[in-house]
């Protein structure tokens, strides 16, 4: 039987998700390096100067025109201590990223399997489920959530339809605009849907084969093969949804056309950052924002590779 | 330390050392010794617009053999994010077009060729409207010009106006007939449907207009704010009264307006007209069967004056780094000044301030609307204009949020009028200071 | 078609088609399923549909007739958006797809080697370079975007494509080194271990073992790329200058000015028009995704 237990008795040496095995032999580390080699010539050339040249003006007054003076800590103590934008827009950011990726990653789940039996004109069916993540850019975003959930969108027209006599705007009231930016995201789940169906596909085939022989369910399959078999999938759409939700901008840049209105409610961190950056001219604090939202970014993440280590079952860890 | 050593730590050495800073560079005047070459122009806006400027391109260089032109084009949103990184990276376009909230900003950091030396003689401003060169003085010299007039004006639409047997408000209309006028439209009307927008929460607004009215600016010429407690008390309580007496939408309608002209109360079918900068018609035009037409912000009888004043509308400076300073000015010169120029860009940027010329050519229906409009601001309901960097002191973007955040506050129903005020206050004053 | 697959009681390790292995006829369950497969459909499609019936519609009606059906059935919105900017819209089709392609290929290539020493091979400071690598995906790129810039220009590449196509063959993508690692650890290590025994080397196992066995998470790398390469608006902006190398992002907006005159009619027939490739692309690849060779375990 291959029922699958995830292994908490993981090598010690595991650290940041990658699992180490036994000491490492010369050989294998030439070989990583020259694997590698693409990877750290971009990250020397291209991606660390960069970063740190923006970790650098986050200590400065940095006006975008002019060169940068020294300033110390300074961005870094208006942030936390006089900037109640800053509390806000960190706030807006919490709420989005912690409704939306749960939201979004079971839906995304729920469809991959459902669409990824074999059922006929399926395929139909993905490219169709796929279609909002390919407006995501667009905007026409706009234009459409405003046909949506504005005070005469069709959601207020099925809504008054079934009795509901003055249904608000969703998107101009502050208590609910944020709520249809998270039904965008979650709308647009059309990634880790395609992440979800390649981990399934990559589920040997003979395990169900096995199982259905045994008699076991289509329920009980999913939790005792899929689930198990797809955790490091899981995990990965986890992390990059995360991080992803973090950093979203767009959607609240184009719906609010870039004023995180109405009254702050949708200023997403990122949008805020923006702002400050590029609107008021103050790089070196929108890099200071940068930073602390890297550091919170990176909290998460590394909670989650911690709690990970016992859930997450991978194929090629000692048994 | 400068970003450029900062950078060679990522092993690329690019002989960029010698560069030098970026802040060096205010000369300009005669900077230019090449007679010849490429001039890059920056410019926002539509695809229609950009069609004009490769126009501009092909009849100066036809003029001009010597020179070719290359535009740089962005649409608005985007247009800031670029032409910063530009001259921050040290290469930006020679001629750069920019949003008027923005000149100061750039000039202020010396990203625009001082343009005195240049005035009266390579660019002859002697037909534009008096004191309009005035507005882009900065730091005792003029940095930037407006491509167009224009000024603060309510469009409406009359075929709406009409049907209700009602006509296009006279200028010179007042404060209380606009209630009354609204609200009776709202009333004509059987639909989710008022009389006027309401655009209280925007400080560049017509707000600027009412507080002119009483003798105030937004801003001191030392960039304290102009006006108190009392004024802003005022405005909340005009707008309220407009809400209560059903002339002005309820704040979700308004905050359904994301401040683009799509999303306004007026194309979206909820108000009878759209208060705004008076060269927005030919835009708003095109989004609407609807005719409008453009009149005047009300006005108070017992004020000073109509409060309306002449402005520039979209900007352009030349970039302090550009080798090629005498060339983008020559340009300049022929978009403002030469018969073919002026008629290529018409209204396009505002109303032309060669007023010479502005007065020759010919213009479609809504463009002579608002040229007519212009021109009676100018001549006869004027006051005097306000400098930019006036009007926008360094901390102008931070007062306009705080500013929105109250109004908006108190339209929702969030705050008292006293609470936003004492917010609003509050927040502007830290902010001036935190900037000065 | 996925659906041609005859089920087998005990088919071999490489079995065409479906995972489904249960007999296909079991019903009310299915019927159910199929409506509500199909009612997520319409709210999946109800944009597309708008944006094609905005695309009709003169400018005039788009904002003040917001009904699906527009009064008049009107192509000439298509018309003007192809020939409208100073390029035919096929320029802006060509230099996209050449980006797309050149990113797929770079991400592909840099992306996976750097997964495969990740995943599999011991090295000095793994857990180190692990943890760089994820936090360069932290960073918001509105701060970097500047000297990024500044880099580009002084290494003369400013309007040019390789702002937007050398990072990719660098491996600066790192969310698909994370996607590819992930991966390759649900790849049994009794195949590498296997093919060691016989004296394979990482070359080896990597090109012959690990690669065909990621197909599924190539495919999707590759369909993830290509799409955020064709939508990728800010960089695309930032760095080309030049009408004859605008991308179909940068000519969509072109169409756009929200403070200003805009073309909305024609902006959202090419937007309509633009969504075309990709949906092909999609169909297409998706295939290889659920279809093709299994993945054969070892262990059981």
């Amino acid at each position: 039987m291959t029922t699958v237990v995830p292994t908490s008795e993981r090598a010690p040496e595991t650290v940041g998700g990658v699992q180490g095995r036994g000491r490492r032999s010369g050989p294998q580390n030439v070989w990583a390096y020259v694997f590698l080699s693409p990877w750290f010539v971009g990250l020397l050339v291209l991606t660390a100067g960069p970063m740190l040249v923006s970790l650098y003006y986050s200590f400065t007054d940095f006006a975008l025109l002019s060169e940068p003076n020294w300033i110390g800590t300074a961005n870094y103590e208006r942030m936390f201590f006089q900037d109640a934008r800053f509390w806000a827009a960190l706030g807006v950011t919490m709420r989005y990223v912690l409704i939306s990726v749960p939201l979004q990653l079971a839906f995304a789940l729920l469809v991959a399997v459902m669409l990824n039996r074999g059922l006929r004109g399926l395929s139909v069916y993905r490219a169709l489920y796929y279609l909002p993540s390919l407006l995501a850019g667009s905007v026409a975003i706009a234009v459409l959530w405003r046909q949506v959930f504005g005070r005469e969108g069709i959601v207020n027209v099925v809504l008054q339809a079934i009795g509901w006599a003055d249904p608000p705007s969703w998107i101009a009231d502050p208590d609910t605009a944020l709520y249809t930016l998270i039904l965008l995201r979650v709308w647009e789940f059309g990634s880790p849907m395609v992440i979800f169906l390649a981990g399934l596909r990559q589920i040997p085939r003979e395990y169900y084969e096995a199982s259905s022989i045994d008699g076991a369910g289509k329920v009980r399959q999913f939790f005792r093969i899929t689930m198990p078999l797809l955790t490091p999938v899981i995990f990965l759409n986890v992390i990059l949804q995360l991080i992803g939700a973090f950093q979203a901008f767009n959607s609240a840049f184009i719906i609010s056309n870039g004023t995180g209105g109405p009254l702050d409610s949708t200023l997403f961190y990122t949008l805020y950052l923006y702002q400050e950056g590029f609107t008021n001219f103050r790089m070196g604090y929108a890099s200071a924002l940068a930073w602390v939202l890297l550091v919170i970014i990176g909290i998460f993440t590394a909670a989650n590779f911690l709690v990970g280590r016992y859930w997450v079952h991978y194929e090629d860890s000692d048994r | 330390m400068n970003r450029r050593n900062f950078l060679s730590l990522g092993a690329i050495t690019v002989g960029g050392a010698a560069a030098g800073t970026l802040a060096a560079c205010g000369t300009g005047a005669g900077g230019s010794t090449a007679d010849g070459g490429e001039l890059r122009v920056a410019q926002y806006g539509s695809a229609h617009r950009m069609e004009l400027f490769e126009q501009l391109f092909t009849a100066y260089s036809q003029k001009n053999p010597d020179w070719s032109l290359a535009l740089d084009a962005a649409s608005n949103d985007a247009y800031l994010d670029k032409l910063a990184t530009q001259v921050s990276g040290g290469n930006a376009p020679a001629v750069m077009g920019l949003f008027h909230n923005a000149v100061a900003q750039f000039a202020r950091q010396n990203a625009l060729v001082e343009l005195d030396p240049y005035l009266g003689d390579a660019l002859d401003t002697s037909t534009f409207t008096d004191g309009i060169v005035e507005l882009g003085r900065i730091d005792g010299q003029v940095r930037g010009l407006s491509y167009g007039d224009n000024a603060h004006g309510v469009m409406y639409d009359v075929d709406r106006l009409e049907s209700l047997g009602l006509t296009l408000p006279e200028p010179g209309y007042t404060w209380e007939d606009f209630l009354t006028f609204s609200a009776d439209i709202t009333r004509a009307v059987d639909e989710d449907f008022y009389g006027t927008e309401d655009r209280s929460s925007q400080l560049d607004q017509v707000f600027k207009v009412w507080l002119l009215q009483r003798g105030k600016y937004a801003y001191t010429e030392s960039g304290e704010l102009g006006f108190n407690q009392t004024d802003l008390t005022d405005w909340l309580e005009l707008w309220q009264m407009l809400r209560d007496e059903g002339a002005a939408p309820p704040a979700d309608i308004t905050a359904e307006a994301g401040g683009t002209f799509d999303s306004s109360a007026l194309i979206r079918g909820y108000a009878a007209n759209h208060l705004t900068y008076a060269n927005a018609l030919a835009s708003m035009q095109a989004l609407t069967p609807a005719t409008l037409r453009l009149t005047t912000n009300p006005i108070d009888p017992g004020g000073q004056g109509s409060g309306h004043f002449i402005r520039g509308s979209n900007w352009v400076g030349v970039y302090s780094r550009t080798e090629h300073a005498d060339a983008a000015v020559d340009f300049l010169d022929f978009v403002l000044n030469d018969p073919d120029g002026v008629a290529i860009l018409g209204a396009e940027l505002g109303a032309p301030p060669n007023r010479e010329l502005r007065a020759e050519l010919e213009y479609s229906e809504p463009e002579q609307d608002f040229i007519d409009y212009i021109d009676l601001v100018t001549d006869e309901i004027g006051e005097s204009a306000i400098p930019l960097a006036q009007e926008f002191p360094p901390s102008w973007s931070d007062v306009n949020t705080a500013f929105t955040a109250a109004v908006e506050d108190h339209r929702f129903g969030r705050s008292t009028v006293e609470e936003s005020v004492d917010r609003f206050f509050a927040t502007a004053e830290s902010a001036i200071q935190a900037s000065a | 078609m996925m659906t041609t697959t005859v089920t087998r009681p005990a088919p071999e390790a490489s079995v065409r088609g479906s995972r489904a292995v249960r007999p296909a006829r079991r019903r009310p369950g299915r019927v159910a399923l199929y409506v509500a497969i199909t009612l997520g459909a319409a709210a999946m499609v109800y944009p597309i549909a708008w944006m094609f019936s905005a695309s009709l519609k003169p400018d005039e009606e788009i904002f003040t007739n917001i009904g699906l059906i527009p009064s008049t059935f009107d192509l000439s919105n298509y018309v003007e958006g192809w020939f409208g900017l100073s390029q035919p819209f096929s320029t802006f089709f060509l230099n996209s797809f050449l980006l797309g392609a050149a990113a797929v290929v770079g991400n592909l290539v840099s992306c996976s080697l750097a997964a495969y020493a990740f995943a599999r091979l011991n090295f000095f400071a793994r857990g180190f370079w692990f943890a760089i690598m994820m936090g360069t995906i932290m960073l918001p790129y509105h701060v970097t975007l500047i000297p990024q810039y500044t880099l580009f220009f002084e290494l003369g590449w400013v309007n040019t494509y390789l702002p937007l196509i050398v990072p990719k063959l660098l491996a600066t993508d790192a969310f698909f080194i994370f996607l590819f690692i992930q991966f390759i650890r649900g790849i049994p290590r009794e195949l590498d271990q296997a093919a060691m025994i016989d004296g394979a080397g990482p070359v080896r196992i990597f090109g012959w073992i690990v690669l065909p066995l990621l197909r599924p998470a190539l495919v999707t790398g590759a369909i993830f790329t290509f799409m955020w390469t064709y939508n990728d608006f800010l960089s695309q902006l930032i760095y080309l200058s030049d009408q004859r190398l605008f991308t179909v992002p940068l000519a969509l907006r072109a169409f756009l000015d929200t403070t200003g005159q805009s073309s909305w009619g024609p902006m959202f027939a090419m937007s309509a028009l633009s969504l075309v490739p990709l949906i092909v692309i999609f169909a297409l690849f998706q295939r290889q995704i659920v279809e093709g060779l299994a993945t054969s375990g070892l262990k059981g």
